[in-house]
């Protein structure tokens, strides 16, 4: 009986070392480049010599902060444009696919197989070609959400696969116009996934950097500028705007954390 | 059904030669029904009969393929369900999860855009008739399945509306609520004085608690009438059938000796008017189970010799199984007395002709 107890105790100590490399195989290198922004010496941080530098040194840069900006708009007009057709097409495929639906789902699903370069090579001739569309941000903006919306709808089609379209009924019987049916009943029972969706068409697009590259150009985002300053030397305050990002990026799963925990507390059958 | 057009007053609710086809499905079929204002209707159908899919388009979530809905001398046909002004009970309730209870009450409420002491009001009333006290603040999963169709209830109801739609509204219920809701239901039609429509495929729902009884099958209208006399004469042998529960014997109607003969038995009795016939026919006759008189056993009596194979107690009556000569069951229900017959007692089965329905069979 001991000896089982302590077995036990090893398997626990096991398991939670497991856990503790896994975690440190993740994050090991974003922490290294939170280490080197805030160091003095950014090619070796190590031990850590504090110094912000960096971070002042940013706050100045012009094209960094070109680049950051361009990026949120990229990534915010992204995200809202790809949950929107993202959660049309959900709609469409759940309620009025029928017996098809799954091929349906199929093709809406099917851009996420296509390599980001290829994707941003053949936009940027398309939109040329039809539209003479030159590269700029709406286009970067169009070719990101073709991108996203194959995430965006798988997300939120999980979701309302599970959601009653039968709540709108009740709701429009009771007087309620099918917009206010929307955002008084649908809305606040599926809102997880339309947050979830948005998040993740907002990290893609953000950190995506082949899509935006061929159809902007000389225009600077995040991604493109961190890719051109690997090639004349990094410079810390390149560590400094992703330390920067990365935080953003998890207090955004942070939020996704506690929205999926609030939903919890109040199941819907 | 044809409605006269001179009549002085429309009708509070008309629905007037309704055709719904899904594809190649015909799931209602030139359906016309004139429903009052202080009535309590119900809709008796089996499953698949398109109940539901009559009250959805009483409802507007479902357009007709043919025909038009009149509410108050108003053609409501083309107008969205929400400015239709009903309310409707779902089978599953439907409550929104996400709200309280009072929530739930008050939004129909807000959807109207009714002035906050209106909604004040309606909810005290709505939770003084539906004794929800104590539950205005739970969430619907905090609910039983009574407190949950209570609030549904009151989630149609709280508006006053022009009707109040019902579809299968007790049948998550166990029985004994159910019967407890359905005295409960009709006291809250009573009392609002507005028509309900109510679907059910449940005959003795239908009868405990409407003033009409619609009987549709396969998406036509079998019969409409008083619940007393669909029951008491049922117009076609579906509804003979469907209405009330009774057993049914094939015969032959010869309209010389004006008898109805059950070869099978050896049993015939006078019968005046089959319908449509002349000469011998085929016939079918249904008779309600408790109206089947029992006698004891005699040699040379008239009616069908069976013996008394089982006896079910039922509250205050008594449900005999009797075995006839030819290994058959037929179900005889009785008040219920002292004691009950004996299993095994030999008997002789009879009804009063006048009692029973005849058909002409094979249509
Ligand atoms: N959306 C639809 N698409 C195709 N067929 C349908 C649709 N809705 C109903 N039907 C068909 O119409 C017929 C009537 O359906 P309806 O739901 O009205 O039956 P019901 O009388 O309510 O049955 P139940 O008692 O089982 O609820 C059925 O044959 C059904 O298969
Ligand atoms: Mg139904």
């Amino acid at each position: 009986m001991y000896a089982q107890a302590s077995n036990e105790r090893l398997t626990k100590w096991l398991m939670g070392a497991i856990l503790v490399i896994a975690y440190a195989f993740l994050y090991m290198p974003i922490i290294h480049i939170l280490f080197a922004s805030l160091s003095s010496r950014p090619n070796f941080p190590y031990p850590p010599e504090f110094d912000y530098g960096s971070y002042i040194r940013l706050y100045t840069n012009t094209v960094y902060q070109d680049a950051f900006l361009n990026s949120l708009i990229i990534a915010t007009c992204t995200s809202i444009l790809s949950t929107v057709l993202g959660f049309l097409a959900t709609v469409g495929v759940l309620r009025f696919g029928g017996r098809k639906a799954l091929l349906y789902a199929a093709f809406f699903a099917g851009p996420l197989f296509v390599s980001e370069i290829l994707l941003g090579i053949s936009s940027m001739s398309l939109y040329y070609l039809v539209f003479e569309l030159q590269g700029n941000m709406v286009t970067a903006i169009i070719a990101n959400s073709v991108h996203c919306f194959s995430f965006c709808f798988l997300i939120m089609a999980a979701l309302l696969y599970r959601y009653d379209w039968r709540m709108n009924e009740a709701a429009v019987v009771c007087g309620a116009s099918p917009a206010r049916a929307f955002y008084e009943v649908m809305l606040p029972l599926t809102w997880s996934g339309i947050l979830g969706s948005l998040i993740v068409a907002f990290v893609l697009s953000l950190n995506g950097l082949d899509i935006s590259f061929y159809l902007l150009g000389a225009t600077p985002t995040m991604p493109s500028v961190a890719w051109g300053a690997l090639r004349y030397g990094v410079k810390p305050e390149l560590y400094a705007l992703s330390s920067i990002i990365n935080i953003l990026v998890f207090a955004a799963i942070t939020v996704l954390y506690f929205v999926a925990r609030s939903d919890k507390k109040r199941p819907m059958e | 059904m044809n409605q006269s057009q001179n009549g002085a007053e429309a009708p509070y609710i008309r629905i007037a030669n309704i055709s719904r086809q899904y594809g190649q499905v015909r799931a209602l079929h030139d359906l016309s029904i004139d429903i009052d204002k202080h009535e309590f209707i119900a809709i008796l159908g089996p499953s698949g009969s398109g109940k539901s899919t009559l009250l959805r388009l009483i409802a507007g979530l479902d357009r007709p393929t043919a025909g038009r809905i009149f509410f108050d001398g108003v053609d409501v046909t083309d107008l969205p369900p929400h400015k239709r002004g009903i309310g409707m009970v779902f089978q599953e309730f439907l409550l929104f999860p996400h709200r309280t209870v009072r929530e739930n009450l008050a939004f129909p409420l807000r959807m109207t855009n009714q002035p906050p002491q209106m909604i004040l009001e309606r909810l005290d009333w709505a939770e003084a008739i539906l004794s929800l006290n104590g539950l205005m603040d739970r969430y619907p999963n905090q609910l039983s399945g009574g407190q949950q169709q209570r609030v549904a209830l009151g989630r149609g109801l709280v508006t006053h509306p022009t009707l109040l739609l019902l579809d299968e509204p007790l049948a998550n219920l166990d029985r004994e609520l159910r019967n407890e809701m359905e005295v409960e239901i009709r006291r809250y039609q009573k009392q609002l004085g507005i028509p309900f429509v109510y679907v059910t495929h449940n005959q003795e729902e239908a009868l405990s608690m409407s003033d009409r009884v619609a009987v549709i099958n396969g998406g036509k209208l079998e019969a409409l009438g008083e619940r007393q006399l669909i029951y008491d004469h049922p117009p076609t042998p579906f509804v003979a059938r469907f209405v009330g529960k009774s057993t049914r014997f094939d015969g032959a109607f010869d309209a010389a000796s004006k008898k109805v003969d059950l070869q099978r038995y050896n049993y015939s009795f006078p019968y005046e008017e089959v319908a449509e016939r002349k000469g011998n026919a085929r016939v079918e006759v249904f008779v309600k189970n408790e109206r089947f008189e029992l006698l004891p056993s005699r040699s040379g009596s008239a009616g069908i010799p069976c013996t008394v194979a089982d006896v079910v107690l039922r509250g205050p009556f008594v449900e005999y199984i009797l075995e006839t000569e030819a290994d058959e069951r037929i179900i005889a229900v009785q008040p219920k007395r002292e004691e009950p017959l004996a299993l095994g007692t030999k008997l002789s089965l009879s009804w009063n002709p006048s009692q029973c329905h005849v058909f002409p069979a094979g249509r």
